[in-house]
């Protein structure tokens, strides 16, 4: 029989920020709130500047060339220690690392000469603790 | 009216596995267990030799990095994946973001199994390089 609930808002009993999930094999747990991803983004520089599409960060802001920056709308709970992980349309990759703090990081995009580049469209995802 | 439902486990009544979620437009159902990321990891891949082990930032379900070579690395999982399918990316970054290298989740030389996948990362001259920051993340179904 199927069954469905209806709430808002998911705590856990034991840690407030922790609820055990059974994986699909049905014979271990995951965890919630550690397989969320804590923030992403579809940023657009074709044209005017926008955010396609985006959780937890704000408008990125041009640094320089090549360069941007996101903070996140709730803060990460580290400066070092979440994960990221991203894309670029064209012929080019993006690096981060040594610029992210709790609140915000900046993203670099090089383009395969080794040159800061800008491209039109970027896609991010973050892992990691929330606050 | 806000609700609030306090819990330290969800399983599947159907299936154990399996929990549907109604998606941000009110509309379709997504798939709570397969949405999760199953395991993530940050750490940094300079300063170690061939053959060590790699203690990492943060991490979600990993036991183990090692460093195999130069840009090169394999990743322990602890609890297992149902099968090799999965999924897995990732990025990474050098001191001062420097393009000193990016994440090539490939599996050349080591095929992946259900505990283990190896990933590459080059630098912007397509060479072997150890960056300050890898980070990588797996999706999939667990065993």
């Amino acid at each position: 029989m199927s069954s469905i609930l209806k709430v808002n808002t998911l705590t856990g009993v034991s840690t407030a920020g922790s609820i055990s999930v059974t994986g699909e094999g049905n014979s271990t747990t995951t965890n919630l709130q550690n397989g969320l991803a804590k923030a992403h983004m579809t940023y657009d520089l074709s044209g005017t500047a926008e955010i396609v599409h985006g959780f937890n960060l704000s408008s990125p802001v041009d640094v320089a060339q090549g360069k941007f920056g996101c903070s996140f709308i709730n803060n990460m709970a580290t400066a070092t220690e979440y994960a990221v992980a991203g894309i670029c349309k064209g012929n080019g990759f993006m690096v981060h690392g040594a610029l992210q703090t709790a609140s915000a990081m900046q993203i670099w995009n090089y383009d395969w000469d080794g040159d800061l580049s800008d491209f039109d469209l970027y896609g991010l995802v973050v892992h990691g603790d929330l606050a | 009216m806000s609700s609030e439902l306090v819990l330290d486990e969800l399983t599947g009544r159907s299936s154990a596995g399996s929990i549907a979620v109604t998606a941000e437009g009110g509309t379709v159902t997504t798939n709570l267990q397969q949405g999760l990321t199953k395991a993530w990891v940050n750490f940094n891949g300079t300063g170690t030799s061939a053959g060590a082990t790699i203690t990492a930032r943060d991490s979600f379900n990993t036991t183990s990095i090692t460093d195999v070579n130069t840009g090169d690395y394999t990743i322990t999982i602890a609890n297992n994946m149902a099968n090799d399918d999965y999924a897995h990316a990732g990025d990474s970054g050098g001191t001062n973001n420097s393009s000193n290298g990016n994440v090539y989740c490939n599996d050349q030389g080591t095929a992946r199994t259900t505990t283990l996948f190896r990933v590459y990362t080059l630098n912007s001259s397509a060479s072997p390089s150890d960056p300050a920051q890898v980070n990588i993340m797996v999706c999939g179904d667990l065993a």
